[in-house]
């Protein structure tokens, strides 16, 4: 912006300044021609004065000639004389032709006219005195020669004299229109050339205002604008460290509280223990008694205080990773053990709801590394969530892989299925489907959770793909042989 | 009748135990910590040996790898009780000898059928 308004001032003065020069140059072309015309017109007129002296010293020749014949004695020399003179004549003419065809203004021609007539008179009187001469009346001629040719001639001579006065008074004249035009041509070129610098300059002028002011106010805007950023930049940098400090503050208070319930966790186990073992106890007794309605309610006593240390357990769990206070302890195990485990945990809750269970496993898998218990874990997690939404339909626990490749997990369900923003957050804390699958289907709402954290742990990815109503599928990944140095060793 | 050693430093975890296995039939002794429970073991001779591993005086394990060095008792089966599906507990409970595990709280039907699986194999 700024580039461009200057860079319009530099044209602008550039395009006045060119047109200032092409019209002094037209100026001066005029003039030169104008000149050359005075000049061409100037020579014109000095060969009119060159041709009128020519014929008038032609003229004097041949008086001066016409005196030699008059006063030579030998017959021969004066026939060539006489010769001589009348060559004069035609030359004369041609000179005077030569005049008469380039006489432009009427005094000229009117000086002429009587310049030449005069002259003819002088020849005539010159060619009398050459018959007078021829008869052999040599004092009869002489009489005519002095008495009236040489009058004549000098009348001539003198005319010639006016005719060239004339001319130079015509050149005279010429001279000064030719001053007075250069002088007003120069004038009028000084002043239009005085004029267009000044409008030039003015033009700048004003532009260069013009440009100052819009520079100014960019350079004030760009002084506002990085007085707004500097001041934005500060305020950044304050949010920046107050957020900096919040975030420490929380991830300390989120570590201090992982660890509290981390060491809580006996506190809390232990009276629940006893509440379950009691309950479970009072109520084969009341059983006994056949006490029904003790029997219901220290069943639900028993219910309530298992799913209070699910819960607990779950929470504990979930904090212990998120303190960093979750070893891996990796291992070669039996897989097949391990699922057959899992299956005998599942296997009442799959009744419960009239699930069939499916286990595929490929022939091959035997041993595997991993942390037994996380994957016991995330298995009997997967397996009870599936069991949980399916009812009368099947569960499928699918195993496959190998140590070079890796290990893959399904677990598929008939169940109720999930939206896709459900499935968004399913693992989510605390976050089932929706509200009312909680009250439905139970629950702690944190077995998912706690399957992506332990899965993360080991290094591996899960996925899930559900269509509503159709059914779950959840897939797990976990990487073949665990090389990092950070996996714990079994200790003995 | 199945005699059961039953070795657990809680109070109420023992009582309620004992008085469940009991109703069910089982002849039940107790002991309270791993040095006891390595005593009893070689008087009483049970069939079968429930062990919580986290004992005061001697702890579970070393109870388990005693009673599983020595001739007279190597034979019992030592099913472990673990606070919680802790890994390591469970790798130092194979070491020292611990023939089955069950995790806290204690699902009693489960742990019936396996202690039964265990003294009838």
């Amino acid at each position: 912006m700024k580039r461009r308004a200057t860079d319009l001032v530099l044209y602008a003065f550039v395009t006045m300044l060119g047109l200032t020069l092409a019209v002094g140059l037209a100026g001066l072309l005029l003039l030169t021609r104008f000149h050359d015309d005075m000049q061409e017109t100037y020579a014109s007129i000095n060969l009119h004065t060159r041709l009128a002296n020519e014929m008038r010293d032609i003229v004097r020749d041949r008086s001066t000639r016409l005196h030699r014949i008059v006063l030579i004695e030998s017959p021969a020399e004066r026939a060539r004389e006489i010769a001589l003179n009348a060559a004069l004549m035609p030359r004369f003419q041609s000179v005077a032709a030569q005049l008469a065809a380039r006489l432009q203004s009427e005094p000229e021609r009117t000086a002429y006219g009587h310049m030449l007539r005069l002259a003819e008179h002088g020849w005539r009187m010159q060619d009398e005195v050459l018959a007078l001469l021829a008869q052999g009346d040599r004092n009869a001629a002489q009489g005519v020669l002095l008495n009236t040719v040489l009058p004549v001639q000098d009348e001539v001579l003198e005319r010639f004299g006016a005719f060239n006065a004339l001319q130079n008074l015509h050149i005279d004249k010429l001279r000064a229109t030719l001053d007075r035009q250069y002088r007003t041509s120069a004038l009028v070129g000084s002043v239009i050339a005085l004029l267009s610098l000044f409008a030039s300059a003015w033009i700048t002028y004003v532009l260069h205002r013009r440009v100052a002011g819009v520079e100014a106010d960019i350079e004030a805007s760009a002084q506002v604008v990085q007085r707004y950023a500097m001041q934005l930049e500060a305020r950044v940098d304050a949010r920046t460290r107050d957020l900096v400090a919040a975030r420490d503050e929380a991830i300390r208070a989120n570590k201090a509280k992982g660890l509290f319930l981390a060491n809580t966790s006996h506190e809390l186990r232990t009276p629940l223990s006893a509440i379950i073992g009691y309950s479970e106890m009072m109520r084969e007794e009341a059983e006994e008694a056949r006490d029904t309605g003790y029997v219901r309610d220290l069943g639900k006593i028993n219910q309530a205080a298992r799913h209070l240390l699910e819960l607990i357990d779950a929470i504990l769990d979930l904090a212990k990773v998120e303190a960093g206070r979750m070893p891996v302890v990796m291992q070669s195990f039996d897989l097949p053990e391990l699922i057959r485990e899992v299956l005998d945990s599942i296997h009442p809750l799959a009744e419960k709801n009239r699930n069939t269970l499916e286990v595929d496993t490929s022939a091959a898998v035997s041993m595997i590394e991993c942390d037994r218990t996380k994957l016991f874990q995330i298995l009997l997690n997967l397996l009870a969530n599936a069991c949980k939404f399916t009812e009368d339909g099947h569960v499928r626990l699918s195993a496959g892989g190998s140590r070079e490749a890796g290990w893959r997990f399904v677990v598929a369900d008939t169940g109720i299925g999930m939206t896709p923003e459900a499935q968004r957050d399913i693992f989510q804390p605390f976050v089932q489907a929706d509200a009312s699958t909680t009250r439905r289907f139970g629950g702690t709402g944190l077995g998912l959770a706690l399957v992506r954290e332990y899965v993360t742990l080991l290094d591996g990815d899960i996925h899930v793909h559900s269509v509503p109503g159709q059914g779950t599928r959840f897939t797990l990944r976990l990487p073949g042989r665990r090389t990092t140095p950070g996996a714990q060793s079994p200790q003995t | 009748m199945t005699r059961i050693l039953i070795v657990e430093d809680n109070e109420m975890n023992r009582e309620v135990l004992s008085r469940l296995l009991a109703r069910r039939g089982l002849d039940v002794c107790l002991a309270e910590n791993g040095a006891e429970a390595v005593e009893s073991a070689l008087r009483h001779a049970p069939d079968i040996i429930l062990m919580d591993l986290n004992l005061p005086v001697m702890d579970g394990w070393e109870a388990t790898r005693r009673i599983k060095s020595a001739p007279e008792t190597r034979h019992i089966p030592v099913l472990c009780i673990t606070a919680h599906a802790m890994s390591e507990d469970r790798e130092r409970g194979r070491v020292a000898g611990c023939d089955e595990y069950e995790t806290k709280p204690i699902e009693f039907e489960r742990i019936l059928a396996k202690i039964d699986r265990m003294t009838h194999p």
